[in-house]
Order: structure tokens, then sequence, then C-alpha cells
């Protein structure tokens, strides 16, 4: 039987080494920060600012990706993303520099793989990079959101977040701003993603650098720089 | 009877005019793309080629196709420089039978490494084939010869037909030139390279082939 690859780990798997040992241990001492409650006037505006984070409208953006594993090998790949939030919908096309396509998803209610080139058909990894898509770019489903500043005391330059918890317990933090910050912790509380925006660059309102953490022992590092964004009008 | 001679002697260099003529009407229509060999022989008369490239990607969920630009330089008999220059910057450069590649990074150029790389030298030993006009003894590929200079690849192994339908070459009509490919991965899902500004038989200096910057 074909043992499931998690995306995680078809990255990381290229080169294991002893850092992987170390970032697990960073990896577990990321634990949930509580939060300090944010005055109850403020929460409305920043749950705007939160929302303001993720794209409105059907969009379509083209980045270039560096991908970086743990031991030092990196590899530049384009992705074409198409997000559409009032269908809840997200294709993706992950291809080379040189236009031959690896992987062509969509995740509507439930993930279909249109193309999957090996290594990349590998079972889970479609699923996983739609998961850090969705954590991108859609707004994070929840029961409830809270506002606080994170870490129960609020120092002169902390920004409140908004947190998004989860039907199954799954955790995220979202720190607007131009430089916006997403992290994302497991039911455990262990911080399990991390997306940093850097505004420089940017199109449209969008940040023009995005770079994405996956913490744990299949950790990777995603580096998206953004090369176009299109509203689509159907 | 002497008449009876200079009419035959008329009528056979009537015959032979016609037959000339002919001749060299066929030579003008048989273009150097109609033969293989003709593709060989013109692709022998070329030491290097550079051209510019457009290269537009379709897909079914692009609303508009993604274009990268860049630059080709090649000279026989393997050395090969394809570069991406816009969006992103990307060099490969195959030389004496080593392929390196190199991308933009925020510290300039930098050179990968991987098993993607093994796979680019397949890849890029076919470019190098085509530049020689050797489309018919592929290892990858059938060939076919269509009317209007046309060559299509197919695939020889069911498992990569999978990945790649067909390639389609469309030579130009200046010989030794291919105007533009279309690489089919599926009927809407392609790649189209459009080849511009071909100068053939410039000189092209070694360092092009070794050093990416």
């Amino acid at each position: 039987m074909k043992r499931a690859r998690p995306y995680g780990a078809f990255f990381s798997s290229l080169c294991l080494c002893p850092l992987m040992i170390v970032v697990c241990l960073i990896a577990a001492c990321s634990g949930l920060p509580t939060l300090q409650p944010v005055p109850v006037s403020s929460n409305g505006p920043l749950s705007e600012a939160c929302r303001a984070v993720f794209p409105q409208g059907k969009w379509q953006f083209t980045h270039a990706i560096e991908a970086a594993y743990p031991g030092g090998g990196e590899n530049l790949l384009m992705g074409v993303t198409v997000i559409d939030p009032s269908q809840q919908t997200v294709d993706c096309a992950l291809m080379t520099v040189e236009g031959f396509v690896l992987l062509q998803a969509h995740m509507g209610k439930t993930l279909r793989v249109e193309r999957a080139v090996s290594p990349f058909d590998r079972e889970g990894f479609a699923a996983g990079m739609l998961a850090d898509i969705r954590l991108m770019f859609l707004e994070p489903a929840a029961e409830h959101i809270q506002t606080g500043w994170p870490g129960g005391q609020a120092a002169p330059d902390d920004k409140p977040v908004c947190r998004y918890i989860g039907k199954a317990g799954v955790t995220t933090d979202v720190r607007p701003g131009s430089g916006w910050q997403i992290s994302r912790y497991a039911p455990r509380g262990n911080l399990v993603r991390t997306v940093v925006a850097e505004p420089t660059g940017g199109q449209a309102g969008f940040p023009g650098r995005l770079r994405l953490r996956a913490t744990g022992p299949a950790g990777y590092t995603l580096e998206m720089k953004l090369l176009s964004a299109e509203r689509i009008t159907d | 009877m002497r008449q009876n001679l200079i009419l035959k002697k008329e009528r056979r260099q009537r015959r032979f005019i016609c037959i000339s003529g002919l001749a060299l009407v066929l030579c003008f229509c048989i273009g150097w793309a109609d033969t293989w060999d003709g593709i060989r022989e013109a692709a022998e008369q070329a030491e290097s080629i550079s051209a510019e490239f457009v290269q537009a990607k379709h897909l079914p969920i692009l609303a508009r196709p993604l274009v990268s630009r860049g630059v080709l330089y090649f000279r026989k008999p393997d050395s090969l420089r394809w570069e991406y220059r816009q969006p992103v910057r990307s060099i490969m450069l195959m030389h004496k039978g080593a392929l390196r590649r190199y991308r933009q990074s925020g510290e300039g150029l930098k050179e990968e490494s991987g098993a993607g790389l093994q796979a680019m030298q397949f890849v890029m030993a076919e470019i190098t084939d085509w530049f020689k006009g050797r489309f018919d003894n592929s290892r990858m590929f059938t060939a076919r010869l269509e009317a209007g200079r046309k060559i299509v690849l197919r695939p020889k192994d069911p498992a990569f037909a999978k990945v790649i339908q067909k390639i389609e070459l469309q030579l130009a009509n200046q010989p030794g030139v291919i105007d533009f490919v279309i690489i089919y991965e599926s009927p809407n899902s392609f790649t189209r390279l459009t080849f511009e500004k071909t100068t053939l038989n410039a000189e092209i200096p070694d360092e092009l082939f070794r050093r990416a910057g």
C-alpha cells in the first residue's frame, strides 16, 4: 500500500538533516499565545482590517515561488492561483519557469486534482498545497472570532490580532496592516504555519512578497513574489 | 527531308525547354522544409543561432495567458543558453555536456541543483537537436513532417504521452529558422514559444555559455 506523504514531507524529503530536530524543538516552544482583550469600541474596525487582509472578489494571482527545504535545497517555480471567496473555491497551477505544469488542482467542497506529475502526484501533496493557499488568500472559516493583543501583556509596538477559532480546534491569528501576518496553530496549540506579507512591490493593494513558513518535522519555507494580480469579472 | 529534320530538332529543343522549365518550377516548389534531408541540409548551414522568444502559457484557469520573455543562443555542436528575462530571470546553460541553471534571487544570480536539473538535461538536448535539424532521430518522439513546413512530434512512450501530448514546430520561410513551437500538455493546456529576431551564424562568445551573469 502506498504510504501517504504529506505536502510538507515532500518538500523536506529531499534533504533530511539534523536541523529538522532543532526546527521541531522551536516549533514545540511556539504555543498559542493568550489574548488580552481589545476595548469593545475598537473591535469593529479591527475585524474589518483583518478581513481586508484577504482578497475581496474573484482574483487571479501569479507568483514566482522560491521553495527552500531544510538542508539547503531550493527551487524556483511559478504559481497561478484563482480565488473566489464568494464560492469558497481555489484553482491553482504550479509550474516550472518553462511553463510545464507540475500540478493543477481545484478546491471547492472537495479537492479535484486535474494534473499531477511525479513527484507532485504524491498523496496529500495537492491537499497540503491548497490548504496553504487557502490560509494565505481566504478568510478562515470560524465559529468564533476574538480580538486582542497576543502574549497576555501588550507591548508598546504590539498590534492586536483577530483570532479565528475553527471547528476542529484549529486557531488562526490574523494581524492586519500593510505588513500583515497570519499564524496558524494546531488543536494542541503548537504553531504550524506563519505567513508574513511584505508590502514592497505590491500590486492592486496586495503585498509584493509573501513568506510562508511551515514548522514541524516536515518544515519548509515558501517565498512568493507577486508577479501579477488581476481582478476577474465573470 | 531536310525540313523534317529541322522540325524534329525544333520539337526536341521545345521538349528540352519544357522539361528544364518544369524541373526549375519543381525546384522552386520544393521548399527547404519539405523533406528531412532539406531540413538537415539547411540546419548544417547554421553554425550558430540567436533569437528572442516570447513564451505564452495557456491554461483553462487563466483569464489571460502567462507571458514570459527571453533570449536564446545556440552554437554547434551542443552549446545552448536559454535565458528568461521577464517576469523572472532564470538561465539555463548547456556547454560541453554540462547543464547548469541559475535564477535571480535577492542576492543576485543563484545556481540551482536537484533532480529537476537532470530532467532538463533531456529537454535541452532535444532542443539542440531541433536546431541541428535532427527531428527524425529523437529518442523521445516520433516526428512527422506535414505540409506547410510543420513538424509534429509525438511521444514514443505512452506514459510520457500523459505528460506531453504533442509538440508542433512551425518552420519559417528562411531556411534553418523555427517560427514558433507549441507544446501541448492537453488540448486546452499548452505553451506557445514564438521566436523573433532570429540571427544565423553570428559570432557568439564562449562566455555566454559558460557564465550566467
